[in-house]
């Protein structure tokens, strides 16, 4: 074949454009660390590296949830953890009131720490997180469980224990008047409101205990109406009343009864509300530990993850930086070749 | 007898040829670097005796030129040409398509995939804390951007599409332009041959053209012989053609013009290119035009070439679909799956039918009243594009409206947005899987696509380097081999000189001889 000159030089600078392309894909990857700039460069691992950052991604959305309600469930288990010391010194409290030696003074200072352990009571039903009222349901706005002027609790807005317990010494006309102005106010039991955090794929937790599932959501048979029933009883009443309302007609009829204090069934009533508060415990320390698995099971998700990403997208240093020096030196070989050959010619040699 | 005088005419030529050697070599190497030059050489041949006056005409008459002519081989031109078309439509679409790929600029970090990410993890955020107005505020930014991202990625996609339609218009220009000079070209050449005269320098000239018009389009070559022209040349007509019309022929050329599309269909106010004389819509199988079509056309449908159309296509469904499912828990296939946005109630508790994504800014109550005149979902859905996808004026202007909450509201209440970030997690929201899988795939086939193109256009280019090499190998300068040739001439010259003064000793010696 016939070389001539501008073949000579064409064929130079087309091999110098390739490997100066080599060297600068070499240096491209070393100089941002990652095997491909555009999809083209390598489509299938352009694909996974959307699939696989996604997948980090989405794991790292999941630790966040899953340290929230690990907070969350830490001061819901705080708050139970201190509602039942304070219903173990209630129902100590109560059996000790029994006592028949019991002087007045001591039964009055009894109520009065007995008063003291409801507002605490209060105080602990309206546990707040981050300026949000943990045991409120949806409703983490608002504290859940507030007293009227009279001392009677709401929850939500709504008279939890409007038929009782009442002093016996209550005017039941005037009574009866403040049921029928509030009849509206009634708490009635409504829909779970429970609060999920997403902590899976398709794993949604549930991280809130609602208020009524630990003070119970019956009129009259709750922790606040053995509250009411006990400080009506220290203070030396025999008998309290229920009132019980018809709101069939127009109207509402409001009738009273009478009912005797039995110690029997205070303490019963008790045991009731200290069960509920344990099952609750038990039922969030079940949910705090699965909330803790998770986050260990996360934490080896985004290793994981992290680790093929990492695999699929960044280059191997080693590799990498070998790849630079060969087309560096390939390059630079060239370069020497082509000046050399180029520069030449008969010419040179004839005198 | 011969003529006495016989010695000094046949040195004389010797002088005449290799002058003409040395000029015909001072040319080539005075053209080493000129493009589209082809090297020449003397043809020269020796001249037999003349009989007339002698009996005994036995002795050489010593050498002529002939002519000079140029070096080359007409079928690697060919080849050349044909090369060159597909080199031109890959060449063409390889730069265009990794233009696209960084329009859509993945993997990076401000990529789809990214805003894709911001924006979920902003729902997460707002799950756990939903009455939280950063995190609201937080959600709506990176809705935006989301938006945006769809908005920019549109726009620029069908600025590439304009760009197309433009080169398109010049790359017509360049044909008629290159049509009309080469046809000039034909008309002297064929004057100039038939003068007896060199038309070396025209036909490279020419050769040059029809490299660069085979680039463009898939023209077809022809050259048929007519008769002799009066110089004694071969009369050859050159006729070019693109699918069968005849763009050059001879002398004659004609035009190619652009036309506006006004049939109100995909191509609408693009530019068609017919023929000027008949009218004709032109067919383009090759090279750069064909590259800008396919890339302004496409579909990809139907085996059409997945061009720019293609993706603006993929973008909208994305926003189509992406905001139906979003806004109404319906997926692609029409079903009603989850709650979505429009179903949950804002922070007030009441505030429902709010229609997070949106077009152009619409307000929810318009979609809604759009929605109770009897319009089906897909069909109010059918108005949003990647290009207009926005988030609707309630959004904008209230962050009370997203709504994170069922029905029942309540400020922790966040039921609405866990089935929203659940939906946006389903496989079946697009026929092709999660938002990711779908954005996922469009990347693919344009990775896939544009990695083909860069691979044809390497290989392509190696083919054209190739045959140009052969080309050049043919055709070039060679400044070694005009060296030797050089000193062969040099010394042939001095040869010839030294011949005349050799003659004219003898001459002298001759008459010297006489005269005592």
């Amino acid at each position: 074949m016939r070389i001539t000159n501008s073949m000579l030089a064409t064929n130079s600078v087309w091999n110098l454009n390739n490997n100066l392309q080599r060297l600068n894909e070499a240096q491209e990857q070393m100089s941002t660390q990652c095997k491909i700039q555009l999809p083209s460069d390598d489509p299938i691992v352009a694909t996974r590296a959307i699939k696989y950052r996604n997948y980090v991604a989405t794991v790292e959305h999941y630790q966040s949830n899953v340290d929230d309600a690990i907070s969350w469930m830490d001061v819901t288990e705080n708050a139970l953890t201190n509602l039942n010391d304070v219903i173990q010194r209630t129902r100590e409290l109560t059996v000790q009131a029994s006592n028949s030696t019991m002087t007045v003074d001591d039964k009055a200072s009894i109520a009065k720490e007995m008063a003291e352990l409801k507002e605490q009571t209060l105080q602990i039903m309206n546990t707040s997180y981050a300026g949000r009222y943990v045991l409120g349901g949806y409703n983490t706005d608002q504290e859940p469980y507030t007293t009227d002027d009279d001392g009677k609790v709401l929850f939500q807005g709504k008279y939890l224990n409007i038929t009782g317990p009442l002093a016996s010494s209550i005017s039941e006309t005037d009574y009866a008047d403040f049921c029928i102005t509030n009849i509206g106010d009634m708490y009635e039991e409504g829909e779970d409101e429970t609060i999920k955090y997403n902590i899976g794929y398709g794993n949604q937790l549930a991280v809130n205990v609602e208020g009524q599932d630990i003070i119970g959501q019956t009129a009259g048979g709750n922790l606040f109406a053995s509250f009411d029933k006990l400080l009506l009883g220290l203070d030396g009443d025999t008998t309290y009343k229920t009132a019980e309302i018809d709101s069939s007609t127009s109207p509402a009829s409001v009738t009273f009864a009478s009912q005797d204090f039995e110690l029997d069934d205070i303490l019963d009533d008790l045991d009731t509300d200290l069960n509920r508060v344990l099952s609750a415990l038990s039922d969030i320390g079940a949910r705090s530990n699965y909330a803790a698995m998770t986050k260990n099971r996360l934490s080896n998700d985004e290793i994981t993850y992290t680790k093929l990403m990492s695999n699929n997208e960044d280059i191997d240093v080693a590799e990498a930086t070998i790849n630079v020096s060969t087309a560096q030196s390939v390059y630079e070989a060239a370069l020497n070749v082509s000046a050399k050959v180029i520069s030449k010619s008969l010419l040179d040699f004839i005198r | 007898m011969t003529s006495p005088f016989a010695g000094l005419s046949i040195a004389t030529r010797g002088l005449y040829t290799s002058q003409a050697g040395l000029l015909v070599t001072s040319n080539n190497i005075s053209n080493v670097s000129t493009v589209g030059y082809s090297r020449q050489v003397v043809n020269q041949s020796a001249v037999g005796p003349a009989a007339v006056y002698s009996s005994n005409g036995i002795i050489g008459e010593g050498s002529q030129v002939n002519s000079v002519d140029r070096v080359r081989n007409g079928r690697l031109d060919e080849k050349y040409w044909r090369e060159n078309i597909a080199l031109g439509e890959w060449e063409t679409k390889a730069t265009t398509l990794t233009e696209i790929e960084s329009v859509l600029g993945e993997p990076s970090d401000n990529g789809f995939s990214t805003v894709m990410e911001d924006f979920t993890a902003a729902l997460e955020d707002l799950s756990t804390n939903p009455s939280d107005t950063s995190a609201r505020t937080c959600v709506r930014e990176t809705a935006l951007a989301l938006c945006e991202y769809l908005n920019e990625s549109a726009e620029r996609l069908s600025e590439l599409r304009n760009d197309m339609n433009q080169s398109l218009q010049t790359a017509v220009t360049e044909i008629n332009s290159y049509a009309t000079q080469i046809a000039e070209l034909n008309n002297k050449i064929r004057l100039v041959s038939a003068s007896g005269a060199s038309t070396n320098e025209m036909e490279d000239q020419r050769g040059l053209l029809i490299d660069e018009l085979a680039k463009i389009a898939n023209i077809d070559v022809k050259q048929t012989s007519v008769g002799t022209l009066s110089g004694g040349t071969e009369d050859v007509v050159w006729s070019i053609s693109i699918d069968g019309h005849s763009l050059v022929q001879g002398g004659k050329s004609e035009d190619l013009s652009c036309y506006q599309i006004t049939d109100g269909g995909d191509q609408n106010n693009m530019y068609g290119i017919r023929w000027v004389n008949t009218g004709n819509d032109v067919k383009i199988g090759g090279g750069v035009l064909k590259a800008y079509l396919d890339l302004r056309d496409g579909d990809g449908t139907d085996g059409v070439y997945q061009g720019i159309p293609c993706y603006m296509e993929q973008l909208d469904e994305f926003a189509r679909t992406f905001a139906k499912a979003f806004n109404e828990g319906v997926f692609a296939d029409g079903n009603d799956y989850y709650t979505g946005h429009a179903d949950g109630v804002g922070t007030d508790g009441t505030t429902t039918n709010i229609h997070f994504f949106s077009y152009n800014e619409t307000a929810s109550a318009e979609i809604q009243e759009l929605l109770a005149q009897g319009a089906t979902i897909s069909e109010v859905y059918s108005k949003i594009t990647a290009d207009n996808i926005s988030l609707s004026s309630d959004i904008l202007n209230d962050l009370d409206n997203i709504a994170a909450a069922s029905s029942e509201g309540g400020s922790e209440n966040n039921e609405t947005i866990n089935a929203i970030i659940s939906l946006l997690q389903d496989n079946d929201m697009f026929n092709k899987g999660t938002p990711e899988d779908f954005m996922n795939s469009i990347i693919a086939t344009l990775g896939t696509n544009s990695s083909y193109a860069q691979r044809m256009n390497d290989s392509q280019s190696a083919i054209v380097k190739n045959v140009n090499d052969r080309r050049t190998s043919v055709s070039g300068v060679s400044t070694n081999e005009e060296t030797a040739n050089l000193t062969i001439y040099e010394q042939a010259y001095e040869a010839s000189a030294q011949m005349v003064s050799v003659w004219n000793a003898v001459y002298e010696e001759t008459i010297n001889l006489l005269s005592d």
